[in-house]
């Protein structure tokens, strides 16, 4: 083996840290340089100080538990600091994928008067039963739930006969926003002559419906 | 086995030697480790592997000091080492407590009883 691919061999197999490893490799090229100038082969300096597996395993074998933990130590910040990204990551994905509520009157993108009056309009075709009609305002998404039994089997949940619809009494409207997307979602409770229903609806940007719970 | 006895026996004086070589002037790991093997009788004959990390250990302890000199045309950078103060005292005590602890070992080995040291 040549003399730098030798030292560099041995600082490879170091358990140290990255900086007892450079004042190695210098001293290690100084030993040898030093000692070819006093008229030593390098044949005769590689038997002298052994191979390079035997050099590396004595210096491991003799540097101090403090020097050796020091690679290990940075070995350590290395395991935590990937750990501490992947944490990063994972909370900044968790936490785009979670909804946040904002104040729709601050929204840039939805009108309240809107959502409303689109709302109210939903809320007449749900006593109509005109699932149809309904479907106009669904997103794809909701076409199934709109055009099979889903919206009618959640109506029968609310038992009896509703009613006249005697309108919407209180509502609470917020811009929603989750994975990357945004919508408006509106809380209204309408009271009906037999009982009250509380409807959420949601719209994505372009005013489409695209959630419905009713209870 | 008489050859890891000797590498034990040589580990335990091997760092009040090597002070003891510093004691008079700076030297660099190449030349320490010729002069050991001169002065040793060739039995104490030492590696890189052994010399620098005990040098790096007096120098953690405060007992010698380093420094690299520059480079020339004639002859590469190299790392000197010197005998602290601190080093100094150390290796009196060093010796003092080596001179003892021959001694005992020797009344024991001899079966010369107590009272030589």
């Amino acid at each position: 083996m040549q003399q730098e691919e030798y030292i560099k061999s041995v600082v490879r197999k170091l358990q140290c840290s990255g900086q007892r490893k450079e004042e190695i490799e210098k001293e290690l090229a100084s030993d040898i340089q030093t000692a070819l100038a006093n008229g030593e082969s390098w044949e005769e300096i590689e038997n002298r100080m052994g191979t390079s597996d035997q050099l590396a395993k004595e210096f491991n074998e003799n540097l101090t538990p403090k020097e050796l933990s020091g690679r290990k130590r940075k070995q350590g910040f290395l395991i935590a600091g990937i750990i501490v990204g992947i944490l990063v990551l994972l909370g900044a994905g968790v936490f785009w994928i979670l909804p946040k509520s904002y104040e729709l009157e601050k929204s840039g993108i939805f009108q309240e008067a809107v959502v409303l009056e689109q709302t109210e309009e939903i809320i007449a075709l749900l006593d109509m039963e005109d699932y149809a009609a309904l479907g106009d305002y669904a997103d794809e998404k909701m076409q199934p739930y709109i055009q099979g039994n889903s919206i009618s089997e959640a109506k029968a949940t609310l038992g009896e006969e509703l009613g006249e619809n005697q309108g919407i009494t209180s509502s609470y409207m917020a811009e929603v926003r989750q994975s990357g997307k945004r919508y408006a979602m509106i809380q209204a409770t309408v009271q009906y002559e037999n009982r009250s229903v509380t409807y959420t609806i949601s719209y994505d940007e372009d005013m489409r419906l695209a959630g419905l719970y009713m209870k | 086995m008489t050859n890891r006895y000797e590498q034990q026996m040589k580990k335990g004086v091997l760092d009040m030697l090597i002070m003891k070589l510093l004691e008079e002037e700076e030297k660099y790991g190449y030349q320490l480790i010729q002069e050991l093997k001169q002065k040793g009788g060739g039995r104490l004959t030492l590696k890189e592997g052994t010399l620098y990390p005990a040098l790096y250990r007096l120098e953690e302890e405060g007992w010698i000091q380093s420094r690299w000199s520059e480079a020339s045309d004639k002859e590469p950078a190299k790392k000197y080492y010197e005998l602290t103060a601190a080093g100094k005292q150390a290796l009196q005590e060093i010796f003092s407590i080596w001179k003892e602890f021959s001694c005992n070992v020797e009344q024991i080995m001899d079966g010369a009883g107590e009272g030589r040291c």
